[in-house]
C-alpha cells in the first residue's frame, strides 16, 4: 500500500490550527515537579508545524528534575521519504539544541521516536538523526515500533 | 496452531525461574504423584496456568487451548470469561421467547444467559455497548444477575445517560463499589455534572476515561457540584479526556473536578487549552506521564482499557 507523501509544513500547520488541537501544545509544566515523560501523538504530516512553538512555549517550562523522556508517537507515515529531512521535520534541530543544553547532565534522558510499521526504516532513521544531531551523538535517540499505532491511526 | 502458540510461550518462559522451579518440583515428585498432578504434556498445573496467563489478551488462542485438555480448560476458563461484552451482537445470539425489540426482559438477555451458566463469577471487566442509551430500565429486570458481578474492576459504558441514573447511585451499583477501579464513559449524555457525579459515586475509582461527552447544558436546579463531594474517590491512576467532535465544550468541566485528584498519568485530546491546563495543574504533585494527542480528525483512539487494567 502506497501512502501519500508528507505535506509541506504550512499545510500541516494550517491543519493543526483548524482542528483546534494545536492549543494543547501550549501547556505550562512549570508546576509539574514529578513529570517524567511527555508524549506527543500526531500524524507525521503535522511534525514540521510544531517545533518553533514548542521551543518558545512548552519545553522551557519543563522544570521537573525527574523528566527523562520526550516521546514523539507518529502515525500515518509515508511509504517513502524522497525529500530532504528538513521538509519532513522542519526546525526540530532547535528542539535538539534545547534538549542538549537543558538536559546536558542527565545521562539517562532520551528522545523516543515511536512509529508503526516503516517501509523505509533506514531513511527515516537517517532523517531523525539529521534533525537531532546532538542527541544522536550522545546516543539519546531511541526508535520504537508499535504495530498498534497503525491500527489507531487507520 | 494451538501447539505452536503454547510452544512459543514455553520458549519465551524458558529462561525464567518458573521453568527451573517447575523442573525442581517435578523432580521432587514421585512417579505416581506426578502422574496424578501433571496437567498437560507432563507440565504441572502451575506452569500451565502461567502459560495461559501470558495469553490473557489473546481470546482466540485461549479458546483453542481450552479445547486441548482438562488442565488447559480449567486454567483458561476464568481468562476467557473475564470480560463480559453486553453488546447487541451477543444479545442476538441468545434465543428469546419475546421476538422484536423493546421488551425490557429481553434487552439484556445475554447477561441472564451468562449468569444461568455460572460464567459471571469470572467477570472482571464489563463492556456495555447495546446501540442505545444506557438507562436503568434495561438493567432493572436483570438486577439479580447484575449484582452477582461482585469482582468487576473495569466498567466501560457507551452512551450513559447520567441524569437517569442520578437516583440509582446507591442501589444498583453498590456491589461494584468495593472493587471497581476503572470507568470509561464513551459519549456520555446529560450535563457534565451528572456525568462526573455518576463517575465519582465509585469510592475506589482510580482510572477515569471520558470520551466525546455529548451532554446538553441543561441542569436541574439544586444539584451539588462534583467539586464539593465530601469524600471523592482516590483518582490516582490514569485519566483520559477526549473532546474531539464536541461542538460546545462545557466551559467548567475541568473546573468541577474534585480538588483531591492525584492522577499519575493523563491523556488529553481535543480539549480546550485552559481546561487541559487546569487538569495538568490539578495533578501537579503527582503527574508523571502526560500524553497529548495532536491529531486532526479525531479518529485516533487509544484503548483506555489497557491503561486502566494496568
Amino acid at each position: 500500500m502506497v501512502r501519500t507523501e508528507s505535506r509541506v509544513p504550512l499545510i500541516a500547520q494550517a491543519n493543526l490550527i483548524l482542528t483546534g488541537n494545536i492549543q494543547l501544545v501550549y501547556l505550562d509544566y512549570a508546576k509539574n515537579v514529578v513529570l517524567r515523560r511527555l508524549t506527543f501523538r500526531l500524524p507525521f504530516s503535522h511534525v514540521p508545524a510544531l517545533p518553533v512553538k514548542l521551543t518558545v512555549t512548552t519545553i522551557p517550562t519543563l522544570s521537573s528534575l525527574l523528566f527523562r523522556e520526550f516521546v514523539l508517537e507518529l502515525g500515518k507515515l509515508p511509504s517513502q521519504f524522497t525529500r530532504s529531512s528538513s521538509t519532513y521535520w522542519g526546525l526540530w534541530d532547535k528542539i535538539d539544541r534545547f534538549f542538549d543544553e537543558k538536559f546536558a547532565e542527565r545521562t539517562d534522558f532520551r528522545v523516543v521516536i515511536r512509529t508503526g510499521k516503516l517501509y523505509d526504516r533506514e531513511t527515516f532513521q537517517t532523517h531523525v538523526k539529521e534533525r537531532f544531531p546532538l542527541s544522536a551523538r550522545r546516543g539519546r535517540i531511541h526508535f520504537e515500533t508499535s504495530y498498534s499505532i497503525d491500527q489507531h491511526w487507520r | 496452531m494451538v501447539e505452536g502458540a503454547a510452544a512459543e510461550v514455553i520458549v519465551e518462559a524458558a529462561d525464567e525461574e518458573t521453568v527451573e522451579r517447575a523442573a525442581e518440583d517435578l523432580a521432587n515428585l514421585d512417579p505416581i504423584c506426578a502422574a496424578v498432578h501433571c496437567g498437560c504434556m507432563g507440565l504441572p498445573q502451575e506452569l500451565v496456568d502461567h502459560i495461559m496467563e501470558r495469553l490473557h489478551d489473546d481470546l482466540r488462542a485461549l479458546k483453542a487451548c481450552s479445547l486441548t485438555c482438562k488442565s488447559m480448560f480449567a486454567s483458561t476458563r476464568h481468562l476467557i470469561h473475564q470480560t463480559l461484552y453486553l453488546t447487541l451482537r451477543n444479545n442476538r445470539g441468545v434465543p428469546t421467547h419475546h421476538p422484536g425489540r423493546g421488551h425490557s426482559d429481553t434487552e439484556l438477555r445475554f447477561l441472564s444467559f451468562m449468569g444461568k451458566r455460572g460464567f459471571l463469577q469470572y467477570t472482571r471487566q464489563v463492556h456495555f455497548h447495546m446501540g442505545h442509551v444506557f438507562a436503568p430500565d434495561f438493567l432493572l429486570p436483570h438486577l439479580g444477575q447484575l449484582q452477582s458481578l461482585d469482582r468487576v474492576h473495569s466498567f466501560t459504558i457507551e452512551a450513559c445517560d447520567a441524569l437517569l441514573w442520578q437516583s440509582h447511585h446507591d442501589t444498583i451499583f453498590t456491589h461494584f463499589y468495593p472493587t471497581l477501579t476503572s470507568l470509561t464513559l464513551h459519549r456520555p449524555l446529560s450535563h457534565y455534572r451528572y456525568v462526573l457525579q455518576f463517575a465519582l459515586q465509585f469510592p475506589n475509582l482510580q482510572n477515569l476515561c471520558i470520551e466525546h461527552p455529548a451532554g446538553s447544558e441543561w441542569i436541574r436546579p439544586g444539584l451539588i457540584t462534583p467539586a464539593t463531594i465530601d469524600v471523592p474517590p482516590p483518582l490516582r491512576g490514569h485519566f483520559r479526556l477526549v473532546g474531539v467532535g464536541v461542538v460546545r465544550w462545557p466551559t467548567k468541566f475541568s473546573y468541577e473536578l474534585p480538588s483531591g485528584i492525584n492522577f499519575r498519568s493523563v491523556e488529553l485530546q481535543g480539549v480546550p487549552r485552559n481546561q487541559g491546563q487546569k487538569i495538568v495543574r490539578a495533578c501537579a504533585g503527582t503527574l508523571e506521564d502526560l500524553a497529548i494527542m495532536l491529531c486532526g480528525d479525531g479518529t485516533h483512539r487509544v484503548s483506555c482499557s489497557s491503561h486502566c487494567a494496568s
